[in-house]
């Protein structure tokens, strides 16, 4: 047999031979075309992230970057680092100013006779980066001062061509903040002025250094609970407001012996509209005791509607002739029904005296409270019907006028549950379900009706304990 | 469906038609990786870096020629890539020129392919890796020199070896059959 017949021989036998492989494999090569795929995925996920943060900074960097401008150059000199001839000398410094926050801004020495090529650089500020206008111009006055006070320590010659006013303005909603000197140096730079006897601190000091102003609600207070432990009292000041539920009862009067009658006719003409309380209270804390004392104001409005069916009204016109008062025109008379509708509006100032128990644990707690309220002032307007089904003022006008209510309505009762929530060491939020039940009726002893009062609140407040 | 729907299938990601084409091809390839690896187990790994590589470079396929002969390509390349360092034995002179082979054609027909595959996979890295390319696979002396890296004289002479030594594993296997069977016979009668 020849070689190549041999060869022909297992070619045949072998090239098409099938044999079965172990099941792994596909599992292997499955495993691995998945992994790849997640791979190439990762990776193009994080190169278009690159490519995301890239293209933002530098726009970020070419259109948010506050104008930095170096005269003795160009009005166009924005990069970050810029080379520049000296004004006086052979060393070629190197300019670095970070214009990304004001803090890295370093200031010259204040040895003025040892800069010899001092840059002015105005910097406007973004306005966005301040909380108010205010808190900015204020930096930027007493800013102003100190930078005019340095500047004119500085030889006129050095920086006269610097102070020109082509500096642009900011625009409407940015805030020139300051004009300042600014210069920095490296190393290597400090080294070579130093073989020219120029003297320059290493480290120099800021000058001046503003920083901005923070946003008070981004202060982070690591306590998150106030200690209580150890002190005699702790006072705190409370602010609080209300939805109120006003509970009105009238009752007749049994010393007077009035017919029922007007009460029937006061709850359909009468019915409650919206009510809301507020206040503030100084409160005193002694370890589980609590005291509080503040103003409180109530108010609630309700509604007065009458139709009546039998109106009538007569007009006479009189006028003067030839001296004389006379009828001038037949009378106008109208009649029929006619529809009344008042907001009757009671008003209560009153100073609350409350005191309690306050359980505390960890940032929250709650505390039990009970007293009484001393009414100050107790204000009323609006109409109503009489017994006689005649509109009367709730407040009287006319010294004819029937009083119905009293002037001041006196104590009252009050009690409460209040849940607190520490946001942080010194500050609390509160929930506050409250009853005031004023003690005596609100209506004078001589109106034909006792009438009273029960309010239901919800407080909702902050407090904030007073501690240096 | 079709060879094109298949490879389109898989080179959209679709999972199905991976596995599809992986059950139409892997068992002829795990043959072809059993004749070139020295070991089942270096067998299985060609089959499985293989189809890796077909599935991660389908896309360089131009749809011209056989499928099948591009993934056996890839398999073969595979395979001589995990013995980059095989060492050839010394060349010798003058072996193209022996006499032909003593050996009967039913002697190689009987062979189990299966025996037959095992046979070529036990020859030497050198002679084993030459035989498969040249004569099973059709690659020319001067193609299998230059993917191996070595001279062209040198895989003729490989070859020439491992036909002679596969020669006298078959002929050594087909005695030993006779001899089983005249014992076989012997202890009947």
């Amino acid at each position: 047999m020849s070689h190549e017949e041999f060869d022909k021989l297992v070619q045949n036998k072998v090239e098409n031979t099938e044999i079965v492989p172990p099941a792994f494999v596909w599992q292997n090569v499955e495993d691995a075309i998945r992994q790849r795929k997640k791979k190439r995925a990762f990776f193009w996920w994080m190169g278009g992230t690159a490519a995301l943060l890239a293209g933002f900074s530098l726009y970020y960097n070419y259109t948010n970057k506050q104008p930095i401008l170096d005269n003795s150059l160009s009005l166009a000199a924005k990069t970050k680092q810029e080379s520049f001839v000296a004004t006086s000398g052979e060393v070629k410094p190197t300019i670095e100013v970070t214009n990304t926050a004001l803090d890295d801004v370093t200031m010259p020495n204040k040895n003025v006779s040892s800069i010899n090529n001092a840059q002015i650089y105005q910097i406007i500020v973004k306005s966005s980066s301040y909380s108010s206008k205010n808190d900015l111009e204020n930096q930027n006055a007493e800013f102003q001062k100190k930078a005019n006070d340095f500047t004119q320590s500085v030889p006129n010659d050095l920086i006269s061509d610097h102070l020109t006013s082509n500096f642009p303005q900011p625009s409407e909603n940015d805030f020139l903040l300051k004009s300042k000197i600014v210069e920095k140096r490296t190393d290597k730079q400090i080294d070579l002025l130093a073989q020219k006897g120029i003297s320059w601190d290493k480290t120099p000091k800021p000058y001046l250094n503003i920083k901005p102003i923070k946003p008070f609600w981004r202060k982070k207070n690591n306590r998150s609970c106030y200690d209580f432990s150890g002190k005699n009292a702790v006072f705190m000041l409370e602010a609080y407001v209300s939805p109120l539920f006003v509970q009105r009862n009238l009752a007749a009067n049994t010393s007077l012996g009035t017919e029922q009658g007007l009460i029937e006719k006061r709850n359909t003409t009468e019915s409650n509209s919206f009510a809301i309380s507020s206040g503030v209270r100084g409160a005193a804390i002694w370890g589980p005791f609590i005291f509080r004392a503040g103003v409180n104001y109530n108010q609630f409005t309700e509604i007065f509607t009458y139709k009546n069916p039998n109106w009538l009204n007569v007009t006479t016109h009189f006028g003067y002739v030839d001296g004389k008062l006379v009828e001038i025109a037949p009378p106008t008379i109208e009649y029929g029904e006619k529809y009344i509708k008042s907001y009757n509006r009671f008003s209560f100032i009153d100073v609350p005296l409350l005191a309690g128990i306050e359980l505390r644990k960890g940032r929250g707690g709650i505390s039990l409270n009970a007293g009484i309220s001393m009414n100050a002032f107790f204000g009323k307007r609006g109409s109503m019907l009489s017994l006689n089904d005649e509109i009367v003022k709730v407040k009287p006008i006319k010294p004819t006028d029937e009083k119905i209510f009293k002037s001041n309505v006196g104590l009252s009762a009050l009690g409460s549950m209040q849940t607190f929530y520490h946001y942080n060491a010194k500050t609390r939020f509160f929930i506050e379900p409250t009853f005031q039940g004023i003690l005596k009726p609100v209506t004078v002893t001589k109106y034909a009706l006792e009438q009273r009062y029960k309010l239901w609140g919800l407080k909702l407040g902050v407090a904030r304990i007073l501690d240096k | 469906l079709s060879e094109e729907e298949l490879i389109r299938g898989c080179l959209n990601g679709q999972a199905k038609h991976q596995n599809m084409l992986y059950e139409q091809y892997a068992r002829k390839m795990y043959s072809v990786c059993l004749r070139y690896a020295r070991s089942t187990a270096d067998a299985t790994d060609i089959l499985q870096d293989g189809f890796i590589k077909v599935f991660m470079s389908l896309n360089t396929f131009k749809f011209e020629g056989s499928f099948e002969g591009w993934i056996r390509k890839t398999m073969v390349r595979t395979a001589l890539r995990k013995y980059q360092r095989i060492r050839f034995e010394m060349e010798e002179s003058g072996l193209e020129f022996l006499p032909d082979f003593g050996i009967e054609a039913d002697a190689v027909s009987q062979l189990a392919e299966e025996e037959l595959i095992k046979m070529i996979a036990n020859l030497p890295d050198g002679y084993r890796v030459v035989f498969n390319m040249v004569a099973i696979e059709g690659f020319s002396h001067k193609e299998a020199a230059d993917l191996l890296g070595i001279k062209e004289s040198t895989s003729r002479s490989q070859l020439t070896k491992a036909r002679q030594k596969l020669v006298e594993d078959i002929e050594r296997r087909d005695n030993d059959e006779r001899k089983r069977y005249l014992k076989l016979f012997d202890s009947v009668a």
